[in-house]
Parts: C-alpha cells; structure tokens; sequence
C-alpha cells in the first residue's frame, strides 16, 4: 500500500531547482550573476520591506499584479 | 547588494547596514569586500544626522562619503529651516552626481522602460542589468536642530527614473529594510513576497488573495506589534541584519552581505551615536586574527 507522503519529506526529497542549477554554472562558468537570477534569489532590489503590518503584505501583493 | 534598516521610534532613529561591498572586475566579474562603510554621520561630530546607503555602491564620480560631507556642508551654508527642506537638498545633491556619471546607463535604462510591456526579452534582461547595477538609495534619519523629534526619510533611485527621487518620510513605529527583500521578507512575514505571488497567481489557491494573506499574517509575521523601546529597536534591527547575513552565508550561494553590522542612534535627547562601528584598521586587524588563529 502506497503511504501518502508528508509536506516534509516531499520538500526534502525535492531536487535542486533547474534555475539553481543553470545559476550555480553560469556563476562558475563567468564569475558573475546574471541580474535575473540575483533577483530571483534575493528579491528585487528596488523594493523596500516595510514591517510590518498585513496591510503592508496586502498593498506589495496589489502592487505587482 | 546590503542589507541596510531604519527604525523610527519616538525615543529616536535607529540606523543600521551590513558592510559588504560589491566591485565588477572585468567581464561582469565581480569580487566581494567586507569593510566597506555604508552608516555615515552627517556633517560635524557631534551630528543630529545620520545616514545609511544601499544598492549602488558609488552614487556618482563622488563617494557616498563625500557626498554626504558635501551636503552636510551646503545644509550648514543654506541653512534649511525643515527636514523635509534637508531631505529635499540631499536628494537634489545626489542627482545632480548620478545623472551626470551615468548619463548614458540611465538614457538607456529609461529608453527601454519607456517600452513597457513591449520590451524584448533581450532588452528586458538588459534593463533588469541595469536596475541591479544602478538601483539603491539612502536614509537620512535623526533630528533637525532645534527640534526634538526624531524623524526619517528615504531617497530611494533607480535608472529609469526621470527626475530627482522625492524623499518620502517614513513612519513611526515601523521597521524599513533595504537591499535584499527576500530573506528579510522571509524572517519578518514568514514568506517573500515572490513567492506570495506566485501561489496567488498559480491558479491553485482556491480562496482569495486577503485570506492567504490573513493566515501569513496570524501565524507566521515575526514583527514587533507595538513600538519599541530604542534599546529593543537596537537588538531589532541588529538581530534581523544579523540573520540575513548568515542565511545568506550559509544558503551555499556567493555571499552578497556580511561583514560587521553597523549600528548608529539618534535620540531625542542626544546627537548621533555609534552602538558598533568597525575601527579604520577593522580590515588589518581580522588579517591579524587570522594569523594570530593558525599559529595556535
């Protein structure tokens, strides 16, 4: 009998993304990352968190749609 | 890229940033350094400014060093009767050495903008080039002399922009980051807002928007609900710099903030203070632990 699988194992059992994987090569290949995915990783640079209210949560999400 | 904050209580304004400095080499190489200073007295010691930058580590063919003296200088000069006139000059300052240094990065930079939806991938992965090269901004925070209350504005920039940054003067009681939204959006809210938006808009998020956001919000915001003592805004700001700076280092990836924190306060009742601030022979003296560390 098949056991459904938890969150957790199926989070941990999940494989590297393939955006990490070509990100990581392109770093090594050039020394450098593309800007596309610096902001993938850390958020785009030009957005300021303000903490912290759920409407502050509600106006980013509005903001990029 | 940094991870610079601003807190604004009533006691006073607390200012912090990590110290990492990031420098292209030829071919988009980049290289990484750990002391850079990017918390700034403004003017004379004994100050009632501070400042802290994100973002672009040089604003123009000067310094943010300098820049900051310089305005600090034209403010003791023009004497401006507000903050908001202050902020207003600082902003212009910046201007005036951003636009005339990368005149050409930010022609093209609003050349594509102005495209909008009808921008080419290829000019798309151009002007994200330029908005990660040439975005940033600072905080000026504190109190304009005689006035007692504190008080902190934000000059935020990028390459598209058309003209001189309004300040924008941030609230009380509320935490204000800059640099690398995600990880400081991951500890604070439970969640990156990327993320947040990609479940919203997957199509597999039967409820909608406000009620994700109302079970983020309930059980996962890591944020003070009520204004802080300054000596708690202090451990705040530190203890959220301090977090993103090993989540990054230990995510695996290249390291893109760290170095000593840098923490500065202006209260109510005194001028600008330092709570850590690395020496001018920090960078000589971690070579000496080092060397002091493998002969032992």
């Amino acid at each position: 009998m098949n056991e459904k699988k938890s969150p957790l194992d199926l989070l941990l059992e999940a494989p590297q993304p393939q955006w990490v994987t070509e990100m990581r090569e392109h770093y090594r290949k050039h020394g450098w990352y593309r800007a596309a995915d610096i902001i993938r990783l850390l958020g785009d640079p030009r957005k300021r968190v303000e903490v912290g209210t759920r409407e502050a949560l509600l106006e980013s999400l509005k903001l990029r749609k | 890229m940094t991870i610079a904050a601003c807190y604004v209580s009533r006691e006073g304004v607390v200012l912090g940033s990590d110290s990492t400095s990031t420098f292209e080499l030829e071919e988009k190489a980049s290289r990484h350094f750990d002391f850079a200073q990017k918390l700034f007295e403004f003017g004379e010691s004994p100050s009632t400014m501070g400042a802290v930058t994100w973002g672009l580590g040089r604003p123009g063919e000067k310094s943010w060093r300098t820049l900051i003296a310089e305005t600090a200088d034209y403010w003791t000069l023009t004497k401006p009767s507000s903050f908001d006139e202050a902020a207003s000059i600082a902003a212009s300052m910046f201007w005036a050495d951003y636009q005339h240094c990368y005149a050409e990065k930010l022609r093209q930079a609003r050349e594509l903008a102005a495209k909008g939806e009808n921008v080419s991938s290829e000019d798309r992965t151009v002007l994200q080039d330029l908005n990660a090269s040439f975005a940033g901004g600072f905080c000026i925070g504190g109190r304009w002399k005689p006035e007692r209350e504190p008080c902190a504005y934000a000059i935020e920039f990028e390459p598209a922009l058309i003209s001189v940054p309004q300040p924008q003067r941030l609230r009380i009681a509320k935490g204000y980051f800059w640099g690398c939204p995600n990880l400081i959006q991951r500890i604070l809210y439970g969640i990156d807002l990327g993320l947040l938006n990609e479940i919203c808009s997957s199509g597999k998020w039967a409820g909608i928007d406000e009620e994700l956001i109302r079970l983020i919000s309930e059980k996962y915001m890591n944020s003070p609900p009520f204004e802080l003592p300054l000596r708690e805004a202090i451990d705040w700001v530190f203890s959220s710099i301090y977090t993103t700076i090993k989540g990054m280092k230990f995510s695996g990836h290249q390291t893109f903030c760290g170095g000593p924190i840098e923490l500065a306060v202006i209260s109510s009742d005194r001028p600008f203070r330092w709570v850590c601030h690395k020496t001018m022979g920090a960078a000589v003296f971690a070579l000496s632990s080092e060397q002091k560390g493998s002969r032992e």
